[in-house]
């Protein structure tokens, strides 16, 4: 019987905070005068960026330095991360040390090796879609960066670094990424723009497939970059403690 | 064969991940970057998804599997029901129990684990091949249930299945 008082109160308190919201709430009724200029030109118009969705063509054309700084930083706090953790040729050798090895329950396993591979297609394909659906290269990289996660978790990161993908390859794919992100920037000053110019220096599509000008490299390189950046520092994150231990000569 | 394990289940993802980009097929286009990208997924995770991945292309297997679905829905669906009479006279009798299970291998394991951990109010803790046993965590222990014999009154039919599915 408490019980049941209980359940009712709580029913009726949520029943009717629930209605005194929906009844105070008022639907916005006009545009912000630039939310309006957005939507008409992010694909027709004069200032198209020649992609249907309106988010990334702000994120990569209309605010694209803004887009530019945020990814120095996010960049700049790997680095700082990497910095941290530097090691010798013969630290990060003995690092490497080590056998692959079962860390979870077999069905953990298992499955870990039918989600890798999902995730990894999931990933490509919200990178590659960002100029047409919501997504793009850091939501794209944050997912490609999730299966290398899992590979650790379940197997221990020397599994990752006996199929050739240590710590070094990973930098050096992201720096590519980052490489990428620079150049797609500095193409439009060869011929004349300014830069980050998307239009009409780009090629709007190829073999008929929208790109949306730079937006689809912008993102293909920001994937590349994150997936490898997260990837590096969860490498490092994933040294035993007693391999640390050793490196710095920490007494027990 | 891991290779084009791998090829054709990013494949068919890609494949979902697109649909409606042509009506409601798919572009050319979407075709080959699939292709591409999933030839590139496939490349680098063969040594990941295992020498044994080829079984699971046989098109027998999917019937089973397809079969096997209206089966873990029905299980579901008892459990949720139990679980939801349950919860609202709060009458628990949780613990952990040793479930002795005949399975060989770990797909095996892993989609009876898996069956077992999708109906409500039983929890799988740990799998124990070379005990050949699962580890449970039960909310409701039937009376004289504590060590179960069989795998029958905490899974049902799973342990049928997925023997026959993970074979």
């Amino acid at each position: 019987m408490k019980r049941l008082i209980g359940l009712i109160i709580i029913l009726t308190i949520t029943l009717g905070v629930a209605y005194y919201v929906s009844q105070n709430l008022t639907p916005q009724k006009s545009l912000h005068p630039l939310g309006k200029f957005y939507l008409k030109n992010s694909y027709f118009g004069d200032y198209s960026a020649k992609s249907p969705e309106a988010v990334t063509s702000i994120v990569w054309d209309y605010r694209g330095l803004d887009t530019l700084f945020e990814t120095a930083v996010f960049f700049i706090a790997i680095i700082g991360s990497l910095t941290l953790f530097r090691l010798s040729k013969e630290q990060s050798e003995e690092a490497k040390q080590g056998e692959p090895k079962r860390e979870l329950p077999e069905p953990v396993c298992a499955v870990t090796k039918i989600i890798v591979a999902m995730i990894l297609a999931v990933s490509a394909s919200i990178a590659l879609h960002g100029q047409l659906t919501p997504g793009g290269g850091f939501q794209g990289g944050s997912a490609l960066a999730v299966a290398p996660l899992l590979i650790i978790a379940a197997y221990s990161k020397y599994a990752l670094e006996k199929n050739g993908l240590d710590k070094t390859r990973a930098i050096i794919i992201r720096s590519i990424g980052l490489l990428g992100i620079a150049l797609t920037a500095l193409t439009p000053l060869l011929v004349k723009g300014y830069f980050m110019q998307n239009q009409p220096i780009f090629p709007g599509k190829a073999l008929g497939a929208p790109l949306g000008g730079s937006l689809v490299y912008y993102n293909l390189f920001e994937y590349l970059a994150v997936g490898a950046g997260f990837t590096a520092v969860f490498l490092l994150l994933s040294i035993p403690e007693e391999k640390f231990r050793k490196f710095l000569g920490v007494k027990q | 064969m891991p290779f084009i394990a791998a090829f054709i289940w990013s494949y068919i993802l890609w494949l979902a991940l697109t649909a409606g980009t042509n009506g409601l097929l798919w572009s050319t286009q979407e075709l080959i970057a699939g292709v591409i990208f999933s030839a590139i997924v496939a490349y680098t995770t063969r040594n990941i998804i295992g020498e044994k991945a080829g079984r699971f292309l046989n098109p027998i297997k999917w019937l089973e599997w397809i079969a096997y679905i209206p089966v873990l829905f029905w299980g579901m669906t008892k459990a949720n029901f139990h679980v939801a009479w349950l919860v609202i006279t709060g009458k628990i009798r949780p613990g952990i129990v040793r479930v002795p299970v005949e399975l060989e291998n770990d797909a095996q394991y892993t989609i009876m684990s898996n069956s077992i951990t999708l109906t409500p109010g039983t929890l799988t803790i740990d799998a124990c091949p070379e005990e050949k046993a699962l580890y449970v965590h039960w909310i409701d222990i039937p009376p004289g249930l504590e060590k179960p014999e069989s795998s029958e009154p905490v899974a049902g039919p799973f342990e049928k299945w997925a023997r026959r599915l993970g074979r």
